[in-house]
């Protein structure tokens, strides 16, 4: 039997819980700090191609680095475009569109979320155009550059085509859009912007309840701001303001600090730096991949041969392992994983005890059935 | 047609429970540990007053409650028996006699929880309920029910990647059996991340979690539950969302076609089951099927998300699905419909909604037995991929050093069955489902080499 104290406790505990209710929990939205002081500012970007520059891997570094200096408030930089003249000039570079890595990009927002949730943060979007528009949603106060778009989301629609059952079609579009429109659940954006944001056949119109915007699955709205079936809505800095959906156009963090109500402030540059260090750092060693699979398949037959395109493989390994997106961007762009170079490495060792046991320094073609990486065995442009 | 929402319906639980308080009014023995390990957590209960505002508590719990009877409005003080949207039942005492008194909401005025007040000791004495007492009115709270109102221990069990290779009902009958060390009545979250999958996991999934509804409490807590992981979410009497969740598109298909005829037929079936055991309306889960399937919403004037009236035609204020599109809810919409019984990002917030003063985990080994899966799934499609390179290509320099390169690594390949068989069948590049197959070539190597040692000896 419990004892009475015991009893007591437990009950009191349960009428504790009791008191809470049990709803949904407002988006996380820190008051800002104090005007009356410079507050610290840490700024956190997000700059260049969804999937490679923006990547789990910087921002570990980065969130440990803004729990150390504590700042008072953080601004998320958002300039990832896929394509900059995407209606005629097709004079983009495909290499640095947007990877689909929708999973990894919903888990890098709750990481920023959830891990620094003790700090106001600030989305200001300088451009977004393809899969960054799902980070621009995902902080409740958005800001925006006044040359700033906030474009593409029917990327997302497009992941859930080429189906022709209809039952099959409406599933994959349901499951896509759904997990896109979590991103602006997440930043406590309504659903009836989400489906016309993502959604070709969805209108959206906006009225204004005193400061408050109401978004309209319609064109009822006093702001018609889609009337169209047959495209998604895409807002630049002008509407994004005029319709409430953004808080303001700041171009320059001054102006942006200004708006947010401070004069002074104190930049914390580290979460910057380490942003850049990365960026530069898998951008080389991307470059540095490349050659050293070019120059694998202009090496000597023979085991001196072997020896050389396996030292060149093993560095490449070694370059993915370090920056997973070097091997991100290498299988987009060449099919090259770093299994199939580590089997590629184990070939070349089987090759060179074959051509060490028979004597043969000539080595190539002996036993089974060794591709090599210049033997078109591995697939992909090279 | 229309349907209620049905919830909060904690039917197994619920029948657990009573069974238990039943057992305590048959013997005294029935009160000693083992019982009362046995009764490790009441059921909440939720009721709603007829001003709108809600009483949230528990079965066992000692409540004052103001309500109509008959014209005049009236005071009692009694124990939950059972509580929902419609209806409250009270046992009282009166003249040394306990009567069960049932309550309308729309009669209710007021309710008072009066738990401290009666547990706590006064004078020295005991508290006003003993284990006597309770075992001789078949009452739950009592010093007994102390342990009855335990906070459970929680067990979490994150479910990630394609249904029957990442997420499977082995692993959820074995965070079952973790659970039922500490007897029946633990809270079990399933932290869901799942685009779907194999529809025959589906149906294993199905079993495992009617069995293990009746043991313990089994909540979802929605990343993804895409497909088949939506299927089994809606097994659950609470599903919680994060904000970033989604769940839904439950359309089963082969190739590039949805099924149709029978099949379908039996799949919205299933579907709809699967939705009314987790206290749902059937229409909800079968909109998730095909498109056909429609759904649509109302919540009566004066009524709650609680009470949403679902239609499977477009008759509702609130539209869901319609002959076009194919349902799946993120957080807002859910939880508008009553769908979700919470959003929640972190633990913490979980625990407000699940009604907890803390968020304290038994013990990781729900985690550790989802990390363990997810690597040994990992190492599995990594070695299988290198061992079906050294079986095209083996490392040797003649023919029988070949050969037994060869053998070497199918006999690897075959012990990799026994540890991780979706990893060798579902996972590119796919191996056979029948592993005499590779026996069957392994007998032929073997058989090979042994002659060739034979010719050269």
């Amino acid at each position: 039997m419990q004892s009475p104290r015991i009893l007591a406790a437990l009950l009191a505990l349960s009428t504790v819980a009791c008191a809470f209710a049990q709803t949904a929990s407002e988006v996380n939205r820190k008051a800002f700090p104090s005007t009356l002081s410079a507050p610290k500012v840490y700024v956190i970007p997000m700059h260049g191609q969804m999937g490679t520059d923006i990547h789990p891997q910087p921002y570990k570094l980065i969130i440990a680095d803004a729990k150390k200096a504590k700042p008072d408030l953080i601004i998320i930089e958002l300039k990832s475009a896929d394509i900059d003249n995407n209606f005629y000039l097709k004079n983009d570079d495909q290499k640095e569109a947007g990877q689909v890595h929708m999973e990894e990009y919903r888990d890098l927002v709750k990481s920023l979320r959830e891990e620094l949730r003790d700090v106001p943060q600030v989305m200001w979007i300088q451009d977004s155009v393809g899969f960054g528009s799902l980070m621009a949603f995902a902080w409740p106060d958005m800001y925006m550059t006044s040359d700033a778009r906030l474009w593409g989301l029917q990327n997302v629609a497009k992941l859930a085509g080429g189906w022709s059952d209809p039952d099959v079609a409406a599933k994959m579009l349901a499951a896509w859009t759904g997990i896109g429109k979590g991103f602006l659940q997440q930043g406590g954006y309504p659903l009836e912007l989400g489906d016309a944001m993502l959604l070709p056949e969805k209108t959206l119109s906006v009225k204004f309840e005193g400061r408050d915007s109401v978004w309209l699955p319609n064109t009822s709205g006093v702001w018609t701001v889609d009337s169209s079936k047959e495209a998604t809505v895409n807002f630049n800095a002008t509407t994004a303001e005029d319709t409430g959906l953004a808080d303001g156009v700041a171009d320059s963090l001054d102006d942006l600090m200004f708006l947010l109500g401070y004069r002074e402030f104190e930049n914390v540059e580290s979460g910057r730096a380490i942003f850049t260090d990365y960026t530069e750092g898998w951008r080389k060693a991307y470059d540095r991949c490349v050659e050293w699979l070019e120059s694998a398949q202009s090496v000597d037959e023979g085991i001196k041969g072997f020896g050389q395109r396996k030292s060149l493989f093993e560095k490449v390994i070694s370059a993915m392992k370090q920056y997973p997106a070097v091997e991100r961007r290498l299988q987009r762009e060449m099919g090259v994983t770093r299994l199939q170079l580590e089997i590629e490495v184990g070939n070349i060792k089987k090759e060179i005890a074959r051509s060490k046991n028979t004597g043969d320094n000539n080595g190539g073609g002996g036993g089974g059935n060794s591709r090599g990486l210049g033997g078109g065995g591995m697939g992909g442009k090279r | 047609m229309i349907t209620r929402n049905s919830r909060p319906s904690r039917s197994f639980f619920s029948q657990l429970l009573l069974g238990s308080v039943l057992a305590a009014c048959v013997s005294a023995s029935a009160l000693s540990a083992p019982l009362s390990s046995m009764t490790s957590a009441a059921p909440p209960v939720s009721v709603k007053l007829k001003s709108g505002a809600q009483f949230k508590g528990e079965v066992g719990e000692r409540v004052r409650v103001k309500c109509m009877q008959g014209a005049a409005e009236t005071t009692l003080e009694g124990t939950i028996v059972k509580g929902d949207a419609k209806v409250l039942v009270l046992a009282v005492d009166k003249n040394g006699k306990t009567s069960n008194v049932t309550i309308l909401a729309f009669d209710l005025r007021s309710i008072e929880s009066l738990a401290a007040a009666t547990t706590t000791p006064t004078g020295g004495k005991p508290a006003p309920s003993t284990a006597a007492s309770a075992d001789a009115k078949g009452l739950a709270p009592t010093a007994t029910s102390a342990t009855a109102r335990a906070i459970p221990n929680i067990f979490v069990l994150p479910l990630e990647g394609t249904v029957g290779i990442g997420m499977r009902h082995e692993e959820i009958e074995q965070i079952g059996k973790e659970a039922d060390k500490m007897g029946p009545g633990q809270l079990i979250v399933l932290l869901i991340d799942s685009p779907g999958g194999l529809v025959i996991e589906g149906d294993r999934i199905h079993e495992t979690m009617k069995e293990l509804k009746k043991r313990h409490r089994v909540v979802a807590w929605i990343k993804r539950a895409i497909s088949a992981a939506a299927f089994t979410s809606l097994h659950c009497d609470e599903i919680y969302f994060m904000r970033v969740g989604a769940l839904g598109s439950i359309t089963m298909f082969s190739g590039q076609t949805a099924i149709s005829g029978n099949e379908l037929v039996a799949w919205l079936d299933k579907v709809g089951e699967a939705t009314e055991i987790g206290g749902r309306s059937a229409y909800i889960g079968r909109a998730m099927v095909t498109n056909p399937e429609l759904l649509s919403y109302d919540i009566p004037e004066g009524y709650t998300r609680q009470d949403t009236v679902f239609y499977n035609t477009m008759q509702g204020k609130y539209k869901l699905s319609n002959e076009l599109e194919n349902l799946t809810f993120n957080a807002d919409n859910a939880w508008h419909c009553g769908f979700s019984d919470g959003t929640a990002d972190t633990v913490e917030e979980l625990a407000v909604c699940l009604q907890l003063t803390e968020w304290k985990e038994a013990s990781d080994v729900g985690r550790k037995i989802h990390e363990n899966w997810q690597k040994l799934l990992k190492d599995c499609v990594e070695q299988k991929t290198k061992l079906l390179a050294d079986l095209e290509n083996p490392a040797g320099s003649d023919d029988a050093a070949m050969l037994g390169a060869r053998i070497k690594a199918l006999t690897e390949l075959i012990r990799w069955y026994d540890r991780c068989k979706p990893g060798m069948v579902y996972e590119a590049p796919n191996l056979p489902e029948d592993v005499d197959l590779l026996k069957k070539q392994l007998a032929e190597f073997k058989k090979a080499l042994g002659q060739m040692k034979k010719r050269g000896a």
